[in-house]
Order: C-alpha cells, then sequence, then structure tokens
C-alpha cells in the first residue's frame, strides 16, 4: 500500500502542478489560439485544437489532466473518509474512486491524442 | 455598570441520557458578587437550587482541566470564565461538543484519553535497561527546552476537540490534544522514539486530516497552540527532519 504520506506529497505537488500547467493551458489557449471574429461556430473547436500541434502543449495538457485527476479524486477521498469510518467504506471509496480516476485519464488520453494527430495532420 | 448587575440568568442544558430521549434547557437565576464564574454559578445552582445537575470540577483555578464546556456556544473552562466578560444577560451552558454525554454538563473522556495514550505520551530510549534504570541526567539547553515546552502547558481540558471540525466529524482522528502532546516527545531531544511516533499518525485517519482551521489554538486556555504542533509534526512526517 502507498502510505498516507506519498500520497499527501503527491497532493500538494499536484495542487501547485495544476496551478501552473493550468496558467499555461489556459495562456496558449488565449493567446495563440488563431481565434479570428468570423470564425464559425463549427471552425472554432479546431482553432483551439491546432494549439496542440505542439508536442509539448499536448504533453502539458496530458500533465494537468493527470494532476487534475490525482488531485481532485483524492480530494475526494478524503471529504467521504472524513464523512464516516469504517473499513469496508474506506475500502470501497479508495477502490471506486481509483477506477473512476483511471477512466477518465484514459478517455481524456485518448482525446487528447485524437486532438494532436488531427492538428498535426491538417 | 457592573455594580449595578444583581443576579445572573443561566440557561443551563439538562439530559439524563439514560431516561431521557431529548435534552431540555432549565433556566436558574444566581445572586451576582465581585469575580463570580460560570463555576461559580453553577456550584451555586448545585448547592441551592437544584441538587440534580451535573457538573464535575475540581481545582477551580484552570489547572486540572476537568470544567469544560461550552458556554454561549464556545468551549471554555468554566472556572476560568467569569460572567461578566460574557457580556449577556443569559449566559448558555452546555456540555462540550464532540464528546459523549454521561449526563447534564458531564460528558466522557474515555475515548479522549485514549487517543492520548496511544501517542506514547512518554520518554523512550533505545536502550531498555537505560529506560528503566537512567545512569545519568539528561541535561537541555534552554533552546532545546524551548522546542517544545508551550506544549507541555497543556491540561488535557478537551476545549480543543469540542472547536475542532475534524474530530466532530472523524472519529478515528487523533484530535489536537494528541497531535501536540506527540510532538511534544518528538521534539524533545531526551526522546529517542522518532520514527516510531511518526508512524502512530501517518495513516488515512492521522495527521494529514487536519485543514488548519486553528479553532484548537483559538480555544485553548493555556496557549498550547496545538494547530502551530500539528504544523511542525506534518513537516516532521513529510521531511523527517527532526533536529539534534
Ligand atoms: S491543547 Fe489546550 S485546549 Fe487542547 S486539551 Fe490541551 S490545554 Fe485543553
Ligand atoms: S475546575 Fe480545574 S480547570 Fe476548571
Amino acid at each position: 500500500m502507498v502510505s498516507e504520506r506519498t500520497i499527501m506529497l503527491l497532493h500538494y505537488i499536484t495542487g501547485i502542478g495544476i496551478l501552473v500547467a493550468g496558467a499555461v493551458h489556459i495562456a496558449t489557449v488565449f493567446l495563440t489560439a488563431p481565434v479570428e471574429a468570423n470564425l464559425t461556430f463549427d471552425e472554432a473547436p479546431f482553432a483551439v485544437i491546432n494549439v496542440y500541434r505542439n508536442l509539448l502543449l499536448a504533453v502539458s495538457l496530458e500533465a494537468l489532466l493527470v494532476m487534475v485527476a490525482f488531485h481532485g479524486f483524492n480530494g475526494l477521498r478524503i471529504i467521504l473518509l472524513e464523512l464516516y469510518q469504517g473499513r469496508t467504506w474506506e475500502k470501497a471509496v479508495t477502490w471506486i474512486l481509483t477506477v473512476i480516476a483511471l477512466v477518465l485519464v484514459v478517455y481524456g488520453s485518448r482525446t487528447i491524442i485524437l486532438a494532436y494527430q488531427i492538428a498535426n495532420l491538417g | 455598570m457592573q455594580t449595578q448587575l444583581k443576579e445572573v440568568t443561566l440557561r443551563v442544558f439538562r439530559q439524563d441520557p439514560k431516561r431521557e430521549k431529548k435534552h431540555r434547557y432549565q433556566t436558574y437565576k444566581v445572586p451576582y458578587r465581585r469575580g463570580l464564574t460560570v463555576l461559580d454559578s453553577l456550584i451555586y445552582i448545585k448547592e441551592n437550587l437544584d441538587p440534580t445537575l451535573s457538573i464535575r470540577y475540581s481545582c477551580r483555578m484552570a489547572s486540572c482541566g476537568s470544567c469544560g464546556m461550552m458556554i454561549n456556544g464556545l468551549p471554555r473552562l468554566a472556572c476560568f470564565t467569569q460572567v461578566t466578560e460574557l457580556k449577556t444577560e443569559t449566559i448558555t451552558v452546555e456540555p462540550l461538543r464532540s464528546f459523549p454525554l454521561i449526563k447534564d454538563l458531564v460528558t466522557s473522556f474515555d475515548d479522549f484519553f485514549k487517543k492520548h495514550h496511544l501517542m506514547l505520551p512518554y520518554l523512550i530510549r533505545r536502550d531498555a535497561e537505560e529506560q528503566e534504570n537512567p545512569t545519568h541526567q539528561y541535561l537541555q539547553t534552554d533552546e532545546e527546552l524551548e522546542r517544545y515546552i508551550q506544549f507541555t502547558y497543556c491540561i488535557r481540558c478537551g476545549l480543543c476537540y469540542a472547536a475542532c471540525p475534524v474530530t466532530a466529524t472523524d472519529r478515528n482522528f487523533p484530535g489536537p490534544m494528541a497531535l501536540a502532546q506527540l510532538y511534544r516527545y518528538y521534539a524533545d531531544t531526551r526522546d529517542e522514539g522518532g520514527e516510531e511516533r511518526l508512524k502512530v499518525i501517518d495513516n488515512t485517519h492521522g495527521i494529514w486530516r487536519c485543514h488548519f482551521a486553528d479553532s484548537c489554538s483559538q480555544v485553548c486556555p493555556k496557549g498550547v497552540d496545538p494547530a502551530l504542533a500539528i504544523q511542525l509534526l506534518r513537516r516532521a512526517v513529510m521531511f523527517n527532519n527532526r533536529k539534534r
């Protein structure tokens, strides 16, 4: 089992990481996406996807996804463990939240990879 | 202003959980005298108005920690709270929150003392023989003493538990007093139980569950500042940075 100390160390690191990667993400989307007044509703998403032509930005988005999933679901775990105590409850909370977080990361990664491919295929 | 005060009104929580399902409040009027504390008022009620009222106290001088209760919604020592400092016409007195009720204003401290005991509140020496039969004095410098002296002032009154939002919801959380006492021994240069101590609190319901609400330190009548001890302890668990 991973010690609570390690989990909390990761919790703090991901908290700071989210601030940094989140700022980079927002800044890149707002500053570099070729958003023009005449973009149609259908074109707009592709303009944003186009930002992820850059591998570094795609990787930073992936990092943001992993960090948000870990930090968010661990936060939820802490709240739930504090609300109610019991071995079965604790195991159920930990496992269910881990599975949901993993599914979210896998689905999100798939989206990021697709966006990267679409952007690079043109 | 104060000389005009003839009597004080106390609204006291009453319930015997063995017989009554619901609590009620009973109002008493107590003659005022200079320096009257909430505990004095309760003793007056018990001696003159209603002997069925249950209260717990001992030293009457903020030393034993047995008269903790909710006074006007805040955890306080009844012997250390003068009625005039509350500045309300009616004083509401209730049992300490987060403690199981025994009767009226008396709560059970069993779990509280168990948690304290779990923190190994004594000096540990690796040499078992030395632990039992010390061969010399263990001297400390002033600076070494200052690292933990503040945390030794704790009188185990439980006010910090009644104020702590985590203790209120997580019954496995050791609580401010216990964590502060663990730090008190951890920071003591005569102690060698470092790792062993940290293991006790590095778990799902341990040190990490503190949200740093700081309410424990706000209500502590002895200036112990358990919130500070918890943060120092957290740093110790994270980096194992025991100074020697
Ligand atoms: S830390 Fe303060 S409030 Fe808590 S038990 Fe000790 S003296 Fe009471
Ligand atoms: S009676 Fe001892 S602390 Fe109040």
